[in-house]
């Protein structure tokens, strides 16, 4: 698993900040929040192999962090994520033009992604599905950013020797029957219907809490993240 | 890492905001809407056996003010016990903090929604009379609703007229406005901030001038109200000259020349009603009495066709 | 006012109207107009007082004139089987008018007058 890093600040600020390792750190949480949609962006609007995207995601952040493209970005002529997803678009048309992808650059982090797991998701996505880029993108960073939240609720459970707590959530929450009832759950793991609210709530709580630390590692700037969780939940962090 | 599919995605995003209520009393059912404030679901309370509706504060921290601000308006909507009022029946604090209330759950329609179904003067101000008379009661128990607008308005399924969304609402002669355990008081007070909605709210609260927030404040909403009753039902009224004069006198841009509260526009609609002489129009001699012919047009009609038939049977006697 | 003692006075009224229109329509009966007058008023409190009762126990429109009009016209009709002195009768001009007059004083007890207040 990749390991996550603390995040203090949103990326703008830590991105511009003086300390290389902090900004290096940053642009990790950047790219672990975004490489998929962005991987799924490339395959589906710019029609660019698997090997081609994997290729354009990679460079175009390493690039982005050689070349300072985070920290050009301005909150007021747009959102973080429309940016992001310009400054991806020029990227491979530049790339087009040149007919050969960046090299990758030094210094920068390289991480492992797991490509071929994005291109069998690709499948589940609708033919038309990008006809709105922005949704498109706003979505799929939602779906990713959702995918991951519930991974690290998996991976803190089982951590903590809590797996039924998931495997409740996993039951109500994440595949849920057309008859799925606290009972229901109850019975199929083998615990009481008190016990499936207690987890389930516990479960939803740290999701949340998971869900909100993920979405502020990878919001430019404190309003934006205050807006996005606004929608994504509808709570006020103001 | 699977992808999630877009209804796992809807349903993660619904169970995070999720509110965690004790079990035993209240069964949540479903969202019903989302406001700046909180959001509204139906629930069921297992101990009363009836359906209710609970308000939760979308606050997910303390320091949000969120939470505050709902324990205030549970706390005015408890002190006001009226027809025209959504009772409050329980108050608490969730396991994560966030506050909720537990409310009467009211099946019906706004009145954005229901003006449509609104015909002639007479049923738009039976509505609109039902709805100043609470706001009346509220201000004789010292609240100002400072949001009074059609949305907040909701008829019921057998008529019933409730003013809703009492979260702004200022109780007068409350704790201080400077008090910082008062975190809704402490942004009245922040640089002039504007509460209520454009179009509907007075011109004092326009300039955010909320520290002087009064009964009159809700009469000029009162009256935009009524102004917008009597143009959006599908066949615009055109009121006559005193129910102009009525609304005019609460839409005045100064709070002194309004109707001092809800009490005395509801008075003076009701004189209206009656067919009787109204204190925002002062009405001339020629006016009276044609107000007078006006309200006995009828009685007076049949009278004077009973003399000429009675002059007709004379007449024709005679030749 | 109540509705009983508003449709007593009204039916004391129209009736004297009533009474002396005759001078008018049946000059005839000229010298017996102050006997005339006094039956009309009195048949008019009769009659209003009954419309003004109904009015004080029954709120409807409707129903008020229409029992107005029916209680007016069976007293009128009660004036009008008298024959006069030729031995004729005044159907039409009896029972027309005093018709109508129970239902302007239906129409009046029912708009206006206080109305009975039911205590539980």
């Amino acid at each position: 698993m990749i390991p996550f890093p603390a995040t203090h600040g949103s990326v703008l600020e830590r991105i511009r900040s003086g300390e290389p390792s902090v900004r290096q750190l940053a642009f990790g949480d950047l790219a672990r929040g975004y490489w998929k949609p962005s991987y799924h962006y490339i395959r589906l609007h710019w029609r660019l192999s698997p090997e081609a995207a994997e290729d354009a995601v990679q460079a175009f952040f390493t690039v982005a962090f050689e070349k300072s493209y985070i920290e050009r970005y301005d909150p007021s002529k747009a959102k973080f994520r429309t940016f992001l997803r310009v400054c991806l678009d020029r990227f491979v048309q530049n790339l087009k033009k040149a007919e050969s992808a960046e090299r990758r650059g030094g210094g920068a982090t390289t991480l492992s992604l797991d490509f071929p797991g994005a291109e069998r998701e690709l499948s589940a996505i609708p033919a038309a599905g990008a006809t709105d880029l922005d949704r498109f993108f706003h979505d799929e960073t939602v779906r990713f950013l959702f995918a991951r939240a519930v991974e690290s609720l998996r991976a803190r459970c089982a951590d903590a020797d809590r797996d039924v707590v998931y495997r409740v959530f996993e039951f109500h929450d994440l595949q849920p029957g057309a008859e799925t009832t606290y009972s229901t759950v109850a019975d199929a793991l083998g615990i009481t219907t008190s016990q499936v609210t207690n987890h389930l709530h516990a479960a939803r709580r740290q999701f949340r809490e998971i869900a909100l630390d993920h979405l502020r590692a990878i919001s430019a700037t404190e309003d934006e993240f205050q807006r996005e969780a606004r929608d994504l939940f509808g709570i006020d962090l103001s | 890492m699977t992808r999630l599919p877009d209804d796992a995605v809807s349903r993660l995003r619904e169970a995070a905001a999720w509110p965690e209520l004790p079990p035993e009393r209240y069964e949540l059912r479903a969202l019903i809407g989302r406001g700046g404030m909180g959001a509204v679901y139906s629930a069921f309370d297992r101990r009363l056996d009836r359906e209710v509706a609970l308000k939760v504060s979308n606050g997910a921290t303390p320091a949000s003010g969120l939470d505050e601000r709902l324990r205030r308006e549970a706390s005015v909507l408890a002190r006001l016990e009226h027809p025209g009022i959504v009772p409050v029946h329980d108050a608490g604090e969730l396991a994560d903090g966030r506050w909720f209330y537990v409310m009467k759950l009211v099946h019906g329609r706004t009145l954005t929604d229901h003006v449509p179904t609104l015909s002639g003067e007479a049923a738009i101000l039976g509505v609109f009379e039902r709805i100043a008379q609470t706001v009346a009661f509220a201000h004789d128990a010292g609240v100002v609703h400072r949001d009074l607008k059609p949305s907040n308005v909701m008829v019921g399924r057998f008529g019933e007229v409730l003013v809703l969304d009492w979260g702004v609402a200022k109780v007068l002669g409350s704790a201080p406005v400077m008090s910082s355990h008062d975190p809704s008081s402490a942004q009245d007070t922040a640089a002039g901030t504007r509460i209520g909605t454009p179009g509907f709210m007075a011109p004092e609260q326009e300039r955010g001038d909320t520290l002087t927030a009064t009964p009159a404040a809700d009469v000029y909403s009162l009256g935009a109200l009524l102004s917008w009753l009597l143009t959006h039902v599908t066949v615009p009224v055109q009121p006559g000259r005193r129910l102009r004069a009525i609304v005019a006198k609460c839409l005045q841009p100064a709070p002194a020349d309004r109707y001092p509260d809800a009490a005395a526009l509801v008075s003076d609609i009701g004189r209206y009603r009656a067919g009787q002489s109204v204190e925002a129009h002062k009405e001339s001699l020629f006016e009276r009495a044609w107000r007078w012919l006006e309200k006995y047009r009828t009685f007076i009609l049949l009278i004077l066709a009973y003399l000429v038939m009675r002059a007709a049977f004379a007449y024709f006697s005679r030749s | 006012m109540s509705k009983p003692l508003l449709g007593l006075l009204l039916g004391a009224v129209l009736g004297a109207i009533d009474g002396l229109s005759a001078m008018f329509s049946a000059p005839e009966t000229a010298p017996q107009i102050m006997g005339i007058v006094i039956g009309s008023t009195f048949k008019g409190i009769i009659v209003g007082a009954l419309i003004g009762w109904y009015a004080w126990r029954v709120n409807s429109l409707a129903k008020g004139m229409v029992v107005g009009l029916v209680v007016a016209a069976f007293f009128a009709f009660l004036i009008a089987v008298m024959p006069n002195e030729q031995g004729g009768h005044y159907w039409l001009e009896i029972m027309i008018p005093g018709s109508i007059v129970g239902l302007i004083v239906g129409y009046a007890t029912q708009k206006f007058g206080k109305a009975r207040v039911v205590t539980t």
